[in-house]
């Protein structure tokens, strides 16, 4: 099998799944869960077969029928898209492992779905399949939002349909006019044209751009959804939103903007909207009651913070940006499982009481999870806030991790609130899911496992050190997808 | 390790063995497993810290004391003030340490100081907040008193002097010899705290709570004395370091035992122990002589290190004041051993008894210890300059010589003179509760309306209560909540919930992104 085959594999498999799903349905829910969790193993053993393959040999891009860009359309992989593919599709596993049994197939369903959206979302190398899986996402995350057809959650779904279709609307506006200026949607045909394109033209486009992907990625101040939404959606896809989902949609965003828009103006506005975002979602989330809606704004700020990682433009930001992510998406996935899950038993999200139904390991859970998301050492957290620093440091922005402090403590202090809420309870609570507890105890186990494992893994270090460095090679890209171009027009 | 890594982590090692076996045998009524486990992780921890000099391992183990420290504590209320000045600090010192590393490129502890005084006081902010010294004195008394109480004895004789360790460490591994302003507003402040914190401990009515502010008084003096950059004054620190370490094991564990018993510390439920625990009030008062820096036990010769190295770079002021905190001291020594172990009976009498002799023993090592330091000091005062690579082996200085076993000698000859009076003269006799009262008056309910256990030093409260009340932040605090909920009232109204309000951040974004290179030409210009 070759191993171009993989990244479309990704994206077929849930797709097919989701098809092929209405026959186990029709036998009943554990069936049907059954052969939604095999498949998003399928999907996670490949997610783990193209890291190992991207991490040793570099970036692998699959050409669809033979048509070589820019007329046809590819997937591109490198090793940014496998950390995003390999852990996103391991939380969905664990996110549907851990889910309810009283959960349908429309659930199932809407997860399979979910996950090849995600998976041809960061795969695609043009923007309009982009805008196509941006889509499908967006409309399967309403459905999944408002799974409980209570009032809460449509009203939650309602608003999250609304501004997101604002948001595809403003994606589109900005395909549209790179497509009327540039010719093309292919993302490295679009880095060598955008080279020419005048800096207010491109000002407009990334400004629409913005809108479109920083709705869905929960940057400040078009997240408002998100608040709403994670509370209110099923705790697997709080988890699945919170760990995976809004960070896709910054994935595109970032990816978008290496490549077409180098220019640091465009750098300095992300990294501006990054502290906003994180100034803002914790001081809002330090007076919350909600401990689920406490938990999203951690995870806004989460975002804020991986922005400005990410946009600093050095080696040191981009790996912490890479460690924030991997780390926000496992500790916060445990997090939302487990709040998620004593909220259902407790039949109470306020912060007083969600707890009073909670077992053993939501207390190891929560404290692992919560722990590692606050950086305390040894975690990938703690990791990833040093090289942050040492990013800022470098790049003479130190005024930022000054501005960033207090509020990094705030958010020790709302997150240890939910902490000893659990801690202090007396853990006598009644399990109904034993798929609940396999996956809080397996992801606490990963996240005490990481840290040790990026920090003494030599391979992976050298790798890191001599291919992963450059932030979103653009020029790589560039590269060799236009090599495949010029093989195209030669062959 | 180097020589200053070995004397605290062989004390820190200590302490933790004497702590568990206390703990293990007191009989405490909760499970202690996990407590021990908890401690053992903390030492480790501790252990580590004391041996690196690299500045991230240095940090992150920091930061990690202080997370161990809040769980031991198990009180998430009480010590949440502690937790966010601790990680305030901390933060400010991974800022240091990041600046360290970013334009010095090197890891060590040593390069810190390359980069100015900014960072210098950045890098040693959690050691000042650590100790508790103004203004960060507000997260002592709800820690101390909130904590579990098994734990207070480690707070006190390990946590609570972090800083020393760190700020020795960063004064051996920078070599700064000379003393600035940074570090003559932290002496000046300690010597505050000092007095603050004595003033709270005298007016206490809690024998937890008058231990954890002499715990800060002494911290206090010992921090300014490592500041003084004075040999004589550093090498008295270190020794003082050891003796508060023993004093203060000592004295929580016995009030934590006694707290195990009759379920509280308050001093009015307390009396006349001596009765039923006299090994117990022996060890106690063995160990509040030297607190109170009396002959013939250690305190006085770490004490008198430090006044010497104060007085010799002639800092009469801040003498001045620990001198008040040390005469305060006295005071509430007194009042722990009166109300304590002396004093009227009370019904809390019945559930004790002498601590068994397991239980007892890290007391009693710990009040025999502080005894050798005080008669025999010359072992301890070589550790300690070898700790701190200094050649002082006896308490000689240009000031004068104090040959503390002499002064033992004659103590113990007074001592031996007042047993033969005891001995000699008519004994007391217990005089009825009922004996003092009219026949129609009967006592009230109330204890504190009428023991006069309560409010022991009530004029004296009354002297420091403006002065105690300034130094305790609360106006502060008060006035930084007021502001900070407001604000937050309004950044809770960014997320309103209402979707047009959602859609009318889009249209903001929007409208600025058609403007924004418009916007930014016209601000080049």
């Amino acid at each position: 099998m070759s191993i171009e085959i993989l990244p479309v594999l990704l994206f077929i498999v849930p797709l097919a799944a989701a098809f092929a799903l209405y026959f186990p349905s029709r036998r009943g829910n554990k069936p049907s869960k059954i052969f939604t969790f095999l498949s998003l193993v399928a999907n996670l053993i490949i997610a783990i077969k193209l890291f190992k393959y991207v991490v040793v040999s570099g970036p692998v891009i699959t050409v669809f029928s033979k048509w070589v860009p820019p007329l046809g359309i590819n997937f591109y992989a490198d090793f940014m898209a496998v950390i995003w593919l390999l852990f996103g599709n391991m939380l969905a596993m664990f996110a549907l492992f851990s889910s309810r049994l009283s959960y349908t197939w429309r659930f199932h369903g809407l997860i399979l779905l979910m996950s090849a959206a995600l998976n041809g979302l960061i795969l695609s190398g043009d923007i309009f399949n982009i805008f196509v899986f941006f889509e499908i996402l967006c409309l399967v995350s309403f459905a999944l939002v408002a799974y409980y057809k209570r009032k809460e959650s449509i009203e939650a779904g309602i608003k999250y349909f609304v501004l997101g279709s604002v948001a595809s609307a403003m994606l589109l506006i900005a395909i549209a006019l790179i497509y009327g200026k540039a010719g093309t949607l292919n993302l490295a045909g679009l880095s060598l044209a955008s080279a020419s394109w005048p800096i207010g033209f491109k000002m407009l486009v990334f400004g629409l751009l913005l809108i479109g992907l920083g709705v869905e990625s929960g940057i400040f101040p078009m997240n408002g959804w998100l608040f709403d939404a994670h509370p209110a959606a099923p705790y697997p896809v709080s988890a699945m939103l919170s760990g995976i989902v809004i960070e896709s949609s910054l994935y595109v965003l970032l990816r978008v903007k290496a490549l077409v828009f180098p220019e640091p103006v465009f750098a300095k506005i992300l990294l501006l909207l990054g502290v906003l975002t994180f100034v803002i979602s914790e001081a809002v989330g330090f007076f919350q009651r909600d401990a689920k809606r406490l938990l999203a704004y951690s995870s806004a700020g989460q975002i804020g913070l991986m922005l400005i990682a990410f946009s600093i433009n050095t080696t040191f930001g981009f790996i912490a940006g890479l460690l924030l992510f991997v780390n926000h998406l496992l500790s916060k996935g445990l997090l939302f499982i487990s709040v998620g899950a004593m909220s259902d038993r407790s039949n109470s999200r306020d912060l007083n009481s969600f707890a009073s139904e909670s077992v053993f390991a939501d207390k190891v859970a929560v404290i692992t999870g919560g722990l590692s998301l606050l950086g305390v050492p040894p975690s990938l957290g703690f990791v990833g806030k040093i090289l942050l620093f040492i990013g800022l440091a470098k790049a003479s922005l130190l005024g930022v991790a000054y501005l960033l402090v207090p509020f990094i403590v705030i958010e020790a202090l709302y997150i240890m609130r939910l902490i000893s809420r659990v801690y202090l309870s007396d853990g006598k609570g009644h399990l109904e899911c034993p798929g609940q507890l396999v996956a809080q105890w397996l992801l606490s186990l990963l996240l005490l496992a990481l840290p040790s494992i990026v920090l003494t893994n030599g391979q992976l270090k050298n790798n890191f050190a001599k291919k992963i460095i450059k932030p979103i090679n653009a020029r790589q890209y560039v590269a060799s997808v236009n090599g495949l171009t010029r093989k195209g027009i030669d062959g | 390790m180097d020589n200053l890594a070995v004397f605290f982590a062989g004390l820190t090692v200590i302490f933790f063995i004497a702590n568990a076996i206390f703990t293990l045998s007191a009989g405490f009524k909760r499970p202690v497993a996990m407590h021990i486990l908890l401690s053992l992780v903390l030492t480790a921890v501790l252990v580590l810290l004391y041996s690196t000099k690299n500045l991230i391992v240095f940090f992150a183990l920091w930061e990690v004391s202080t997370w161990l420290t809040y769980f031991m504590a198990n009180n998430p209320d009480k010590s949440r003030k502690y937790l966010w000045v601790s990680l305030f600090g901390e933060f400010l010192m991974l800022i240091a340490v990041v600046r360290t590393i970013a334009f010095t490129g090197s890891m060590n502890i040593a390069s810190v100081a390359q980069l100015g005084v900014v960072n210098v006081v950045m890098f040693c902010l959690p050691f000042v907040v650590k100790s508790g010294i103004l203004p960060f004195n507000f997260w002592v008394g709800d820690m101390y008193t909130g904590a579990d109480k098994r734990f207070v004895a480690y707070l006190s004789a390990i946590i609570g002097k972090l800083g020393v360790f760190g700020f020795l460490r960063f004064f051996i591994e920078t070599g700064i010899v000379s003393v600035g302003l940074w570090q003559n507003v932290i002496i000046y402040l300690a010597a505050i705290t000092a007095v603050w914190a004595t003033f709270k401990a005298v007016a206490s009515e809690d024998a937890i709570e008058t231990l954890s502010f002499s715990s800060l008084s002494q911290v206090s003096f010992i921090v300014a004395s490592v500041l003084l950059l004075n040999q004589y004054a550093m090498l008295g620190a270190v020794l003082h370091y050891l003796n508060h370490m023993l004093i203060k094991t000592g004295m929580f564990m016995s009030v934590v035992y006694i707290w195990n018993r009759i379920g509280s510390t308050k001093f009015v439920d307390m009396g006349d122990f001596v009765m039923r625990m006299p090994f117990t009030f022996l060890f106690f008062l063995m160990l509040g002589i030297s607190l109170a820096g009396v002959p013939p036990m250690g305190g006085v010769v770490s004490k008198w290190l430090m006044y010497e190295g104060f007085v010799s770079q002639v800092r009469l002021l801040p003498v001045l004041l620990f001198f008040v905190a040390g005469v305060g001291s006295f005071l509430y020594v007194y009042r722990l051993l009166h109300s304590i172990f002396l004093g009227r009976k009370k019904k809390s009498m019945e559930q004790i008894s002498e601590m068994n002799f397991i239980a007892i023993l890290p007391v009693a090592v710990s009040a025999i210890a502080a005894f050798l330091i005080g008669a025999y000091s010359k072992p301890f005062v070589a550790q300690g300059s070898k700790a701190l690579g200094l050649d002082i082996d006896s308490l000689k200085s240009a000031i004068g010589f104090a040959d503390i076993s002499i002064v033992s000698i004659v103590f113990g000859a007074l001592v031996v003179f007042a047993i033969v009076l005891w001995w000699l003269l008519p004994r007391h006799r217990y005089v009825p509760d009922t004996e003092g009262y009219t026949a129609a008056a009967y006592l009230p309910e109330k204890i504190e309306l009428w023991d006069y256990s309560y409010n022991f030093y009530a004029p004296v409260a009354r002297l420091g209560e403006k002065f105690v009340k300034f130094f305790s932040l609360d106006w502060l605090g008060a006035f930084w909540m007021e502001y900070v909920s407001e604000l937050g009232q309004v950044v809770r109204g960014i997320y309103n919930g209402a979707l047009h309000v959602y859609l009318m951040y889009i249209a903001i974004v929007l409208f600025l992104s058609l403007n924004l290179w418009g916007i930014i030409k016209e601000i080049l210009k």
